[in-house]
């Protein structure tokens, strides 16, 4: 087969890809199950609590960077597509924000934990590539 | 821009997904260049006329012709 010059390399991006998301997601699980362990205590100290709190998101963060690494080294229709989808899936978010604020500001709804936007995030993003993707199924 | 990748792909039986192998590249990427929703870059348009050993321009129609030289 002939030598073809590669313009940028997809399956090393996904590979790179798997070998460090899936990783930090099961981190993240098992963290997050250890810290409801760790935190049951009410007398534990302050400390504690942030730093249980920092290593829960770190797992999350390098999950984000893998993503944009991704994207970054994948080729280029496909950069092109994941930053459409980010875009599209914080577009979404910030839609669901404004609408969240309004209706806590106008007394509609109650306390929303701020930490739900996170993986409010992450679903939007998963619908806007996927919608993206079933637009292109042959 | 019109192209004739599909045309090449069939007539050596490849799949999308075996052609995205040999290309380095998403099959949605072949894919969106074959239905022309994307054109791809300069170098990955050399390395497919690399691959199936043909000009760009013999793949690749813009809809303008040959440019001519410039005097």
């Amino acid at each position: 087969m002939a030598t073809i010059m590669q313009p940028r390399g997809f399956r090393i991006a996904t590979r790179r890809y798997r070998r460090l998301f899936w990783p930090m997601m099961v981190i993240y699980v098992l963290t997050i199950m250890a810290c409801s362990g760790l935190l049951q205590e009410d007398a534990s100290p302050l400390w504690l609590h942030v730093t249980l709190a920092i290593a829960t998101t770190l797992p999350g963060v390098i999950g984000i960077w893998a993503i944009l690494r991704m994207a970054h080294k994948a080729d280029e229709y496909t950069r092109a597509s994941q930053i459409r989808a980010l875009a599209e899936g914080g577009a979404m978010l910030a839609s669901g924000l404004f609408l969240t604020g309004f209706l806590q500001i106008y007394d509609v709804i109650g306390r929303v934990e701020v930490f739900w936007f996170g993986p409010a995030y992450f679903f939007c993003f998963g619908i806007a590539y996927c919608l993206r993707g079933v637009g292109e199924t042959v | 821009m019109k192209n004739t990748l599909r045309l090449l792909r069939t007539e050596r039986g490849w799949s999308q997904a075996e052609l995205a192998d040999q290309l380095d590249v998403s099959r949605q990427s072949v894919n969106a260049i074959e239905t022309g929703k994307y054109d791809p870059s300069l170098p990955l348009a050399f390395a497919i006329a690399r691959l199936f050993g043909r000009g760009i321009e013999e793949i690749f129609d813009d809809g303008q012709g040959v440019t001519q030289a410039a005097d």
